[in-house]
């Protein structure tokens, strides 16, 4: 089947085909078995995968939609395939990144010294929504605060990949991972075999035995439990998922109950005591006695079991400070300090506008750059200068000027590109990122390839789940 | 003036009740030249006590009662040293333009900021420029500040709760030592004086001893540059000095509240509080 | 198993059948009465009164309605949402409850019970109802006997299963009871009955009918039906399936599964009680059951079963000291007011 009719990159980086329409190297022998795929065969494939998404509740639910309707997450079978030199690059660049940032989490949460020194001005430390002041000087089990972590790369027009943004607190979209490369070993079983790619499905495992290795010191055997906010949450289907990958009890706050600072499951067979609690609920929600008193979904009294080291949580309280999106301006500079390194992955050039250079700056340029609020996430509080209306940007003008420490400007990368079928039009580039998921742990473990997400629209840079992104499968190759 | 306090709370349920987790901010600090002797912090139904230090360094206990219960008695008992550390009325500091230096402060931050209970809008700023009509002396104006509660808001119980924000008691200009201060907060703040809340008790002379229970007090701290952390007490309209024993230090309300969790039960319960400070 | 996964499974069995059992009572009662030749008010209240105060609902019916007859007590008994006995709501809750238990059961099972649960609360379920009522309570039964042969079929006899079991058969021994008693009335409060006359015959068949009992009864007596041997089958029968001694039996054995102890012993409060009912009612005969007044038996039976299921959910679902499911309270100490006292003595002091 032709997938490269009429292709061309125009001025973007594609990851498929060079600026001269030339196949990849890496992508050739993928290019060349899907050429023996007819379109019927293709047709066929693509529904099949969807139906199976729709069937087994592989969706997700989108804030918002007063139905509260459940998606698929559009899955498109044409795979991104990285060869391996660029994804051993790609490894190196996130365990420093991890690595400095866990040192970072555990400096602010004690001594504090990056800010004594200067390097990173304490005011955008103690301002940051999530810097939990009630966790300074808590002993974290392993000194690890970070233990999962989604960090978002992107790479510009001369294909040098960046980090956009790291996610520290519940980084979500590693089940549709493990999905999608499932969906991709029953349609294209040949391809697949011949082609050589490393298989994800270690992750589960690599994750339990990261849970253990944080339990509370002197138990043996810990019991792991995820604790959900519920089946209404967008990302439920992840939860039950992962839950049943590991092989542990999915719980929600009702089911937890604190007795003398130690955590226990209410089972049929009486009280069960838990160890390690992979949580996917916000700080906020976690303990009514200490966080939000309105909070339904938290156990009360489980920060004190944390503080008494009879629980232990992945992630830790308080990571929001690490990837809150001002302190990302400060990462090369964090892990210089701690590391006394030079990142091997750089930021995307970023302006703070709390930093009286950069506001003027920023207000000069207001309609060439991408302005974000420091604290929202899923792509909302956004301003895309280019493609903005005078009257958007005179808001935004307001609101920098209200309160620049919430705001950071970067500059509109061109995303790369990556052939897509589009219903209406066949092949087309669209603009993707790419999301590793990170294990820290005793090692540092990665899931070779991470999530691919894609912008469906024409020309939309937004890949969002809840905004009409889509995804692909990611192939690491053994060579 | 070395003083005894007793500070019972009691919460009485009418059906019983399980699974309370509490904390509390009772004892009484030994910092700034305060000594706190002795502490007994006394729980019934008892239960295993234990505590943390909270990031502004207040002694948080903490405890738990799982059982069906339909009371929960908590009960403290210190003796404290205090001391003064009251100015001079006509005491000069530092001129108000010096108070930009307290920005880089790390320990004056969070004092300069809106949070929970002090939301910092156009009607605190309006307040306090009218109070200290242009004082050039940083402490000064936090007296002015602090004189202008006092002489413009009338003590009245009951006009707010706890939630009532601090607009609403600049309009109506009522309220308790609660919102009081909390207004001086806001007014503070707004003239960029690091101000924080201060809970404690406060020494009324043996007259009260003889009237029955006194009360828990809220007052202010405000940051001067060169001269630190200095009490006022704008329901009292005066220093905070020896008479005043200072338990939690914190943002608001919020961050020192003296009793506080949860239980599982009837939402229906009897709180009954007393406190009594006495020479020691 | 989380006790809140085994109290949704437990619950959702329950209202399943209890689904069932309210569009049988109604399904046989509607028939019944195009049997009858005199329709009036006072007789209809007589044969739908009955009906209504089976369920203990007697009161709230009255409140919304003026009188008993087949229209407004299939009303209230199928579509009220009011009514947590309706079988819209009683569909309703199996599905609230199965969707916090998603995971322990198969994609089919959810995929019917929310297809049921559409189909009861949509205009075209109300059309059926209208043009032909047999039809809607065939569906309904239908949807019932589909659940049921997928749990049967499709879960495993994990503790999850027992609680599905526990559930059904709790309701359904419930039901039969109540469904016997609803023609107490006709009978003498103590002593055994006479033989009866041909409406009360009928009655008395349609009392079978709503236990899918009249083939069973007929293979065994025959055509003459009476109250004597009804409810001898529907009591006391080791053999037939909705029989309330085959049921009790069903559910002790599935309460020692749960705990693991072998039949002759007990280990909690509801194998107690499901041990002793069982031997009461094999030693039973319903000649003294009838001596003893059938209704009040009834009442019994019922109290029992009652008693079995919330003995079953404090030992396995609620724990000592828990009732997760109540609601979280907060409480804080507000800085108290200072008394005027305090405030007229600091003027003394003033700076």
């Amino acid at each position: 089947m032709p997938l490269l009719k009429n292709y061309a990159s125009e001025d973007f980086f594609d990851e498929m085909v060079t600026r001269d329409s030339k196949v990849r190297a890496h992508y050739q022998p993928f290019v060349d078995r899907f050429g023996m795929v007819d379109m019927p065969e293709f047709e066929a494939k693509r529904r099949a995968v969807d139906l199976a998404f729709l069937r087994q509740g592989i969706t997700f639910n989108v804030y918002g939609d007063s139905q509260g309707t459940e998606r698929i997450f559009p899955f498109d079978l044409i795979p991104r395939i990285i060869p391996a030199h660029e994804w051993e690059h790609l490894e190196r660049g996130l365990e420093q990144r991890i690595t400095a940032l866990n040192l970072f989490l555990h400096d602010v949460y004690h001594e504090q010294r990056i800010m004594k020194d200067g390097v990173v001005p304490p005011f955008y430390v103690l301002s940051a929504k999530h810097f939990r002041r009630e966790f300074v000087n808590f002993e974290v089990p392993k000194d690890i605060y970070v233990h999962i972590c989604g960090t978002d790369l992107i790479r510009d027009k001369d294909g040098t990949y960046m980090v956009l943004e790291d996610n520290c607190r519940s980084p979500s979209g590693v089940s549709y991972v493990l999905e999608n490369r499932r969906a991709m070993k029953r349609s294209f079983p040949g391809i697949f075999e011949s082609v050589g790619v490393r298989p994800v499905d270690s992750y589960s495992t690599d994750l339990l035995k990261t849970m253990e290795y944080i339990a509370p010191a002197g138990v043996v055997d810990p019991t792991v439990v995820l604790l959900t906010p519920g089946s209404y949450n967008s990302a439920y289907f992840e939860h039950t998922y992962l839950a049943r990958q590991m092989g542990i009890e999915i719980v929600e706050g009702r089911d937890l109950v604190v007795r003398d600072s130690h955590v226990f499951m209410r089972t049929t067979r009486g009280l069960e005591p838990v160890h390690v609690i992979y949580r996917r609920i916000d700080d906020d929600f976690l303990d009514p006695t200490v966080f939000r008193k309105d909070s339904a979904l938290g156990v009360p009294g489980l920060i004190n079991a944390y503080r008494e080291g009879n629980v232990s949580l992945a992630n830790s309280i308080g990571t929001g400070v690490a990837d809150d999106k001002v302190v990302y301006y400060f990462v090369p500079k964090i892990i210089k300090y701690y590391l006394d390194q030079d990142p091997i992955l750089p930021n995307v050039p970023t302006y703070l506008a709390s930093e009286d250079q950069d506001k003027a700056y920023i207000l000069e340029h207001l309609e060439e750059l991408v302005v974000k609020a420091a604290n929202e996430s899923g792509g909302y509080g956004m301003l895309m200068g280019p493609k903005a209306s005078k009257e958007e940007i005179a808001e935004f003008r307001k609101l920098i000027e209200a309160d620049p420490r919430n705001y950071i400007a970067q500059p509109m990368i061109s995303l790369s590109r990556h052939p897509t079928w589009c219903e209406e039009s066949g092949f087309e580039g669209r603009h993707v990122d790419l999301r590793p998921y990170i294990l820290y742990g005793e090692r540092t473990t990665i899931v070779p390839g991470g999530l691919t997400r894609v912008a469906l629209t024409k020309g939309s840079l937004v890949v969002n789940s809840s905004q009409g992104g889509g995804s692909k499968d990611t192939w690491v190759l053994y060579d | 003036m070395k003083l005894h306090i007793i500070h019972r709370t009691r919460y009485e349920y009418p059906a019983p009740v399980i699974e309370s987790f509490n904390e509390t901010r009772l004892q009484p600090s030994s910092v700034d030249g305060q000594v706190c002797h002795s502490f007994l912090l006394k729980v019934l139904p008892s239960t295993r006590l234990a505590h943390y230090l909270d990031f502004y360094l207040n002694c948080v206990h903490f405890f738990e009662i799982p059982e069906p219960h339909t009371s929960l008695s908590i009960e403290s008992s210190s003796v404290v040293t205090t001391v003064s550390h009251a100015l001079p009325p006509d005491q000069v500091t530092v001129p108000m333009d010096r108070l930009k230096e307290c920005l880089a402060m790390e320990q004056c931050y969070d004092f300069l900021q809106t949070s929970k209970h002090v939301e910092m809008d156009a009607s605190a700023w309006r307040l306090a420029v009218d109070a200290t009509v242009g004082e050039p002396d940083a402490w000064q104006a936090a007296v002015k500040a602090m004189q202008f509660i006092h002489s413009n808001f009338e003590y009245v119980p009951a006009a707010t709760t706890v939630n009532t924000p601090i607009a609403e008691v600049i309009e109506h200009r009522k309220g308790v030592c609660q919102d009081f201060t909390h207004v001086m907060l806001g007014m503070c703040r707004a003239l960029r004086i690091p101000a924080r809340y201060v809970s404690g008790y406060l020494y009324n002379g043996p007259k009260d001893e003889l009237e029955g229970a006194q009360a828990s007090h809220a007052w202010c701290e405000v940051y001067i540059p060169d001269y630190g952390w200095r009490g006022l007490d704008p329901t009292n309209n005066q220093q905070a000095d020896e008479r005043y024993i200072k338990v939690a230090v914190g943002r608001d309300y919020a961050d020192i509240v003296p009793v506080q969790g949860s239980y599982r039960g009837t939402g229906m319960k009897k709180m009954t509080v007393e406190v009594n400070v006495t020479l020691a | 198993m989380l006790s809140r996964v085994a109290n949704s499974l437990y619950w959702m069995s329950r209202y399943i059948e209890r689904a069932d059992n309210v569009a049988r009572i109604l399904d046989v009662n509607l028939q019944l009465l195009l049997d009858f030749r005199r329709l009036d008010d006072e007789h209809l209240a007589r044969h739908w009164t009955p009906i209504v105060q089976s369920t203990g609902d007697e009161e709230d019916f009255f409140e919304i309605y003026d009188e008993a007859n087949g229209q407004t007590v299939t009303e209230y008994f199928v579509f009220n949402r009011e009514n947590p006995n309706s079988i819209v709501s009683s569909i309703s809750q199996a599905r609230e409850n199965a969707r916090m238990v998603r995971d322990q059961i198969t994609i089919e099972m959810w995929e019917e019970i929310n297809r049921i649960h559409l189909f009861a609360r949509s205009p075209r379920a109300l059309d059926m109802w209208i043009s032909s009522p047999a039809e809607f309570f065939h569906e309904i039964r239908a949807s019932s006997c589909d659940l049921q042969g997928l749990i049967d079929s499709t879960i495993p006899r994990n503790e999850g299963w027992y609680f599905l079991q526990a559930g059904k058969y709790i309701e359904r021994a419930d039901k039969t009871t109540r469904i016997l008693d609803l023609r107490h009335e006709g009978l003498p409060a103590r002593g055994v009955p006479a033989m009866v006359n041909q409406t009360d015959a009928l009655e008395w068949s349609a009392v079978l009918r709503s236990c899918s009992a009249w083939d069973a009864y007929r293979h065994i007596h025959g055509v003459d039906v009476g109250p004597r041997r009804v409810t001898e089958l529907l009591l006391l029968s080791p053999e037939f399936p909705r029989s309330v001694r085959f049921c009790v039996a069903e559910l002790d054995g599935v309460l020692r599964a749960l705990s693991g102890v072998p039949a002759g012993r007990f280990w909690n409060d509801a194998e107690k009680r499901s041990g002793r009912l069982v031997s009461e009612l094999q030693f039973s005969e319903v000649d003294d059951i009838f001596k003893k007044g059938l209704h009040e038996y009834l009442d019994y039976l019922q109290l029992q079963l009652n008693e079995i299921g919330e003995a079953l959910c404090s030992i396995y679902i609620h724990h000592p000291y828990h009732d997760g499911f109540s609601d979280l309270q907060q409480q804080q100490q507000q800085q108290s007011i200072m008394k005027d006292q305090g405030i007229a003595a600091s003027a003394l002091h003033n700076s």
